[in-house]
């Protein structure tokens, strides 16, 4: 049963997004919808199973492949299920889509729950590949020459940190002999071809993740595609990438992730905070603001693993909750940026206007969207009663317990710059209203499922105790 | 017998030669001359020499019939494949060339 | 000495294929490229690979490019001499420079003592249905990833469906029946040729891929002779080539889910049914492997025509 649940959770959407290519264009929307919604079904469904390590074909490791469901794997599906669900709602609203995109976000969702469960580095490129490949052509969903130009740069350094991951697998095949990430970190011993495969691998996602400075193609990318494309880039994709972050600088490479490798991720992550956060300040373009958001976002979660990674490294510190704050993090992010893209696509479409300066008097007559972004914005911020709340108090009494004063201090600059950029929306819908302009027709149902998004990253603070004392 | 073999490998390794330098020559042409029906011609009588050649020599040392047969199908696949692109480079250069007057 | 040649003229062919400031010769010296790629692999003993590269690397890569290259406006088919090549380019050869580098100080410091999963993989190719180690590894030991590489031609091929612009330049029409007569008679020797790499594959370098780019190539020759054979408006036709994209991903997938309801694990199978099975896939996989390759390169060839693919 186990098994069947789990083969479908990739089989399902592969399948399907497959199958997709040959319904004919009017049905299209009905069957991805419905393969989609299945999909939702069956990652909230894993995550109510009991860890286990599952091997492919009876073929145990070495030699074959390995399936791990554990706490991450279980988490990170069932964010990607609940986000990807209510993406899938929009999607369904959204008649100007082109059919196309079912099957391309089908693949991705497939490509995304296979990466999450595998626990071979060889096999987590080959879902890395499906995945970007996927992606790429969602940006390219836009018509247009400026999203083409977007895609192919995204294609580019995609496919370049694929390469660079690619080589460190390699190497470390070379080294070890296997590709099993538990036997991999078994034998991981501080060499000089390890540390190449460490710093290769972890170069090639940080390009995939868009960590400063290897960010530029994510505002372009995210901002020109498709208003359910960005939510399911900035909210999923670019989580798959840190996952592999995670696994790589948690677990394989264990011995390597030491206080000093720590503090350049923390550095990237600074720039990429401050960075982002200013750009976000000075952009006229509302998807624009949101997209750079993200890098600065990212920022934040890649701050929080240097944390992890310092607490690890020195055994004095009481090492509770260390991968459930990431995910937790992850989860928060999630939500909210699905919520806030949705939001804001729902509102440039009815003002038919993607700049700031145009977009005041349809932000007033969207008030349900308002408060989609207002709340996706303060739980991103950390403001009480929010899940975002939770994470940050998680990552601040993490970084004074290990006494680094600046990490601290970057953290909670990163929340005030998150309250200004956010302001800005705010602001006009409030204050800067515009002159009344005649609005595009847009159903409210898609105002709706942002707030939905955007309520449950609120709400979701109150199932903390659930998470954190139970996983 | 023996004596065969040894002559035959020889025969077999001069005639290998004579078709390199063969395809030698076909690829000087193929870089020296300036016109495209020219370069065609270097390229195809070297190629067709040439290969022609080589195989003959590797027949003359194939330890079987079998493998003999396989390198002479070999040699008339090239034969073809050789002719038709040819003769493809053709058509598209007089097809050009009635379009500019 | 051989390999110390090949070794150099594949760096100095890689070297002019990225300083050359004509397109149209970089894209004949990658072809060449690839054929001595190719070489080097037969060198390393890896013929599986060198097949797969003549085959995609040097020859549907090439068309493909040289197909791309037509579709480009005259003005930008030239790079500009010297342009742009100041601080930043020696920035960049730096970079790649110091990463090869470091690579080849990686690769030599990894000790000689090989150790690979060959001995498991010989020690368990008795019940992998084939064998060939290479085919046994794909097709069974790791079978996700074979299926989900397929995946990602087939991801690949929606993506360059949605890129697609229909072409600007005319071919010239054919004249004579050289080519529809030579096509006509070499076909059923190019499937024969198919059919025998796939078969081949179980115990000896060969399969689905490889096959696949032979059947790529017999399709491309039949457009290419403006034979009326595989007509894509015809509803029938247009349903086949469309179930035979899909072909490979699907019966992989689904037969890695009877492996489920047998008892051998996702993407596993029984041993006593796993040769009939690997055949099963690689012929499908074959037949969705040269459909997508060969509708790569006709969508980009200039007079395709946008709607019948």
């Amino acid at each position: 049963m186990t098994e069947w649940g789990l083969a479908l959770l990739v089989v399902w959407p592969l399948l399907w997004g497959a199958l997709t290519m040959v319904v004919p264009a009017r049905q299209v929307t009905v069957a991805g919808g419905l393969a989609a919604l299945v999909t939702a079904g069956l990652g909230v469904w894993a995550v109510t199973l009991s860890p286990q390590f599952l091997v492919l074909g009876n073929w145990s490791t070495p030699l074959g492949l390995g399936w791990r469901l554990d706490g991450m794997a279980q988490s990170l599906i069932g964010v990607t299920a609940v986000v990807g669900g209510l993406v899938s709602v929009y999607a369904w609203l959204d008649k100007g889509l082109p059919p196309t995109f079912w099957g391309l976000w089908l693949g991705a969702w497939g490509a995304m729950n296979a990466l999450f469960l595998t626990a071979d580095v060889f096999h987590f490129y080959v879902t890395l590949e499906l995945l970007s490949v996927a992606s790429v052509a969602m940006v390219a969903l836009t018509p247009g020459a400026g999203a083409t130009r977007a895609a192919f740069r995204y294609l580019l350094v995609s496919l370049t940190g694929s390469m660079l991951f690619l080589l460190g697998v390699a190497l470390l095949y070379g080294r070890y002999g296997v590709l099993d990430m538990t036997l991999l970190a078994a034998q991981m011993t501080p060499d000089w071809p390890s540390m190449l495969a460490f710093a290769l691998m972890t170069v090639g996602l940080l390009a995939k993740t868009a960590v400063f400075p290897l960010h530029g193609w994510l505002p372009q990318a995210h901002a020109k595609a498709l208003t359910a494309v960005s939510a399911i880039l900035s909210a999923l994709v670019i989580k798959a990438a840190f996952y592999g972050l995670m696994r790589l600088w948690l677990e394989v490479f264990g011995p390597l992730a030491t206080v000093s490798a720590s503090w350049v991720l923390g550095l990237l992550a600074s720039a990429a905070i401050f960075w982002g956060g200013y750009q976000a300040l000075k952009t006229a373009r509302l998807k624009r603001l949101v997209a750079w958001s993200t890098v600065a976002q990212v920022g934040m979660l890649v701050l929080a693993l240097a944390l992890v990674v310092q607490a690890k490294a020195i055994s004095s510190v009481p090492s509770v909750h260390l991968w459930q704050g990431l995910v937790w993090l992850i989860a928060v992010h999630a939500l909210a940026k699905a919520a806030w893209f949705l939001a804001a696509g729902t509102v440039q479409k009815r003002a038919d206007s993607d700049y700031l300066a145009q977009i005041g008097f349809a932000l007033h007559r969207s008030p349900i969207s308002v408060v989609a972004m207002a709340l996706a914005v303060i739980s991103l911020a950390g403001l009480p009663f929010t899940m975002g709340f939770l994470g940050k108090w998680w990552l601040l009494s993490l970084a004074w317990e290990l006494q680094a004063w600046a990490w601290l201090l970057v953290s909670l600059l990163g929340s005030l710059l998150t309250m200004a950029y956010g302001w800005r929306l705010l602001n006009l819908s409030l204050v800067n209203r515009g002159l009344p302009q005649a609005l595009k027709p847009v159903s409210v149902a898609r105002d709706w499922v942002a707030l939905c998004l955007a309520l449950l990253g609120v709400m979701g603070g109150f199932g903390g105790h659930w998470f954190w004392e139970g996983v | 017998m023996s004596w065969v073999m040894v002559g035959l490998d020889w025969l077999g390794a001069g005639v290998i030669a004579l078709g390199v330098g063969f395809f030698v020559a076909g690829t000087l042409g193929l870089l020296r001359f300036d016109q495209s029906i020219n370069r065609l011609h270097a390229l195809t009588k070297a190629d067709t020499l040439g290969l022609g050649l080589v195989v003959f020599g590797l027949v003359l040392q194939a330890p079987g019939l079998a493998v003999g047969l396989k390198l002479i199908i070999v040699w008339t696949l090239g034969l073809v494949s050789a002719a038709l692109v040819s003769h493809l480079i053709g058509q598209s250069l007089c097809s050009q060339r009635q379009e500019e007057p | 000495m051989l390999d110390a040649i090949l070794t150099l003229l594949i760096l100095a062919l890689a070297w002019h294929c990225v300083r050359t400031t004509d397109l149209f010769e970089a894209i004949v010296v990658f072809i060449a490229l690839g054929m001595l790629v190719a070489l080097a692999w037969t060198r390393l003993q890896a013929p599986d690979a060198a097949l797969a590269e003549a085959a995609i690397g040097a020859g549907l890569a090439g068309a493909l490019l040289l197909a791309s290259l037509r579709q480009m406006p005259e003005m930008s088919a030239t790079r500009a001499p010297g342009a742009k090549t100041t601080g930043l380019g020696w920035f960049w050869w730096g970079l790649w420079g110091a990463l090869g580098l470091a690579l080849v100080s990686g690769v030599a410091a990894i000790q000689t003592t090989s150790v690979s999963l060959m001995p498991q993989v010989q020690a368990h190719l008795s019940d992998s249905g084939v064998t060939h180690p290479v085919t046994a590894v794909l097709l069974n030991f790791r079978a996700l990833d074979t299926a989900l590489e397929l995946a990602v031609l087939l991801w690949a091929w929606m993506a360059q469906k949605q890129l697609f612009v229909p072409g600007r330049q005319t071919v010239y029409p054919l004249q004579g029946q050289v080519l529809k007569t030579a096509v006509k008679a070499l076909l059923p020797l190019m499937v024969l040729v198919a059919v025998y790499l796939l078969w081949r594959g179980s115990s000896a370098p060969g399969g689905a891929f490889q096959s696949g780019a032979v059947l790529a190539s017999a399709w491309l020759m039949l457009w290419l002779a403006q034979l009326p054979g595989l007509s894509r408006k015809q509803g029938g036709m247009r349903l086949g080539i469309q179930a035979g994209w899909l072909g490979g991903v699907t019966v992989f997938l689904l037969v890695g889910l009877l492996g489920v309801f047998q008892g051998a694990g996702f993407m596993g199978y029984p041993p006593d049914q796993a040769g009939a099975w690997i055949l099963l896939i690689e012929s499908a996989a074959a037949l969705s492997i040269g459909l997508l390759l060969a509708s790569m390169v006709l969508v980009s060839m200039p007079d395709f025509q946008e709607g019948t693919l």
